[in-house]
């Protein structure tokens, strides 16, 4: 019962986030890397519906349930990393952050078609969600080469890294064993494990909604 | 795996997790605090530039006006008077020929008073900025064909000294550009106050200029640009060919040192 209403309040979250982002989509916004940003509460949305969709419409197997959660994985992957990247300025260890990312997707590619894409992932999340949260500590450490943000509360990537580690980070534990858990465990309880997941998925989506109001659209004119 | 064991994994997972957590809100806190830090440190630092800055130009304006200041007394005591003298001696003399040099003389004593005037300072803490204004126009009216036309609100009939002699200077620059180049034949000059800042605007009516084709501002801009720093204000420089010039100087009524 706790694993439904949270999972819920997740998706409600999610599609709150994906709405209140809609103010932006078609205008000027600053900064200008939050237009391509915007495309990831849409991936948290249609994730979210097909997800939804295949659970209440019984017409689709947990395979196609699964396939979509790792295949929504990828695209998380490559827009948070490329997003962390391009908000640093200045963008410290360069060449250290790209080889994190090209070994980030390396490992990703390799978990993913290694154990399959029809089945429950979970080490390719954490696999996507480490490098992330690498590039995350990379980022904290150019801001303190760089004072040009007069204020930190409201800057949308400040905001956006919050949520990479708060939801990202903090999970990293789990997803790396969760796995074993579920073979040792039973399910029921390795469950609660994964609620944690879902709670920290939403406080990012969270911070997501705080970037986005912190984001200025530009008015012509 | 023994019941014992699994909860001493569970536990271990949750007191990792725990600590993961506490770790990166921590890195979180302490980058924002030692942000926040690192800015107060850059604003200091560039405020204290930006004072420097400042005391450096205002010195550099204060010999400036010194020297205006004994340039205007020299000419005054000096050349003034070697001329009264002459202009006297010439009176003396009753003939037909020496007149056009008493003339020339007569206007050569008027000129040098009006230039000795323009440099001192203090004609201007003594009449203020706006009847100095009004003086020279009144005086340009005279020698040109431009119209001028002045526009002020009497609330700045008070106006600071320092701020008056930095303005009046500021419109000497502006009437020397206009006499110079700007083939103008009207001038608007207003000075307006909407608290807590004053508004001072040229505008002619002149040949106007490209302003990204200036180079290096020119010296007359450049005074002026350095005389708006001092004032802490801002500085507007509108102009397209044959669309005549306007400069647009915005300040606060108050200097603070």
């Amino acid at each position: 019962m706790l694993h439904i209403i949270l999972y819920i309040v997740q998706v409600l979250i999610i599609a709150a986030c994906f709405i209140y982002s809609l103010r932006l989509w078609f205008k000027d916004v600053d900064p200008a890397y939050m237009k391509f940003f915007l495309l990831y509460p849409l991936l948290g949305c249609i994730t979210s519906v097909l997800c939804a969709f295949a659970i209440f419409s019984e017409c689709w197997n947990y395979d196609v349930i699964y396939a979509i959660n790792n295949v929504s994985k990828l695209f998380h992957f490559f827009i948070l990393s490329t997003i962390i990247y391009r908000i640093q300025k200045p963008r410290i260890f360069s060449v250290a952050q790209i080889i994190v990312i090209v070994a980030g997707w390396v490992y990703f590619f390799f978990i993913l078609f290694s154990e399959g894409i029809f089945t429950e992932n979970f080490n390719s999340q954490f696999a996507a969600n480490f490098p992330l949260v690498i590039l995350a500590l990379f980022y904290f450490r150019s801001l303190l080469s760089n004072v040009s943000i007069g204020n930190l509360r409201k800057d949308p990537g400040f905001w956006i890294v919050v949520g990479v580690v708060l939801g990202q980070g903090v999970s990293l534990p789990l997803f790396a064993t969760i796995k074993q858990l579920f073979k040792i465990i039973n399910h029921e309880h390795a469950q609660l494990f994964l609620d944690f997941g879902v709670i920290s998925f939403s406080v990012m989506y969270l911070s997501f909604i705080k970037a986005i109001q912190c984001t200025r659209i530009i008015s012509v004119g | 795996m023994h019941q014992d064991n699994i909860s001493w994994l569970i536990v271990a997972i949750i007191v990792v997790t725990v600590i993961v957590a506490l770790c990166f809100l921590l890195i979180i806190f302490s980058t924002i605090k030692l942000f926040h830090h690192k800015v107060e440190h850059e604003n200091e630092v560039s405020g204290m530039k930006i004072l420097n800055h400042t005391r450096m130009l205002q010195s550099e304006l204060q010999v400036q006006e010194q020297t205006f200041e004994q340039i205007a007394r020299e000419i005054h005591d000096n050349w003034g008077q070697r001329l009264t003298l002459a202009k006297f001696q010439l009176q003396t003399i009753i003939s037909e020929a020496v007149k056009p040099s008493l003339i020339l003389v007569e206007n050569l004593l008027d000129e040098l008073r009006g230039f000795s005037r323009s440099l001192s300072a203090t004609r201007i803490k003594r009449i203020g900025l706006i009847n100095a204004i009004e003086e020279d126009i009144d005086f340009l009216k005279s020698v040109t064909e431009i119209r001028f036309s002045f526009e002020v609100d009497k609330s700045l009939i008070k106006l600071n000294e320092q701020i008056g002699i930095i303005l009046y200077r500021i419109f000497q620059e502006a009437e020397s550009n206009i006499l110079k180049h700007s083939k103008a034949n009207e001038v608007e000059i207003s000075l307006k106050e909407e608290a807590p800042d004053i508004y001072f605007e040229i505008s002619d009516n002149g040949i106007g200029f490209n302003t990204d084709e200036i180079t290096g501002q020119g010296i007359g801009l450049n005074n002026i640009l350095r005389r708006v720093k001092l004032l802490g204000g801002d500085y507007q420089l509108i102009s397209a060919p044959g669309q005549g010039t306007k400069i647009r100087i915005r300040t606060k009524k108050i200097i603070y040192d």
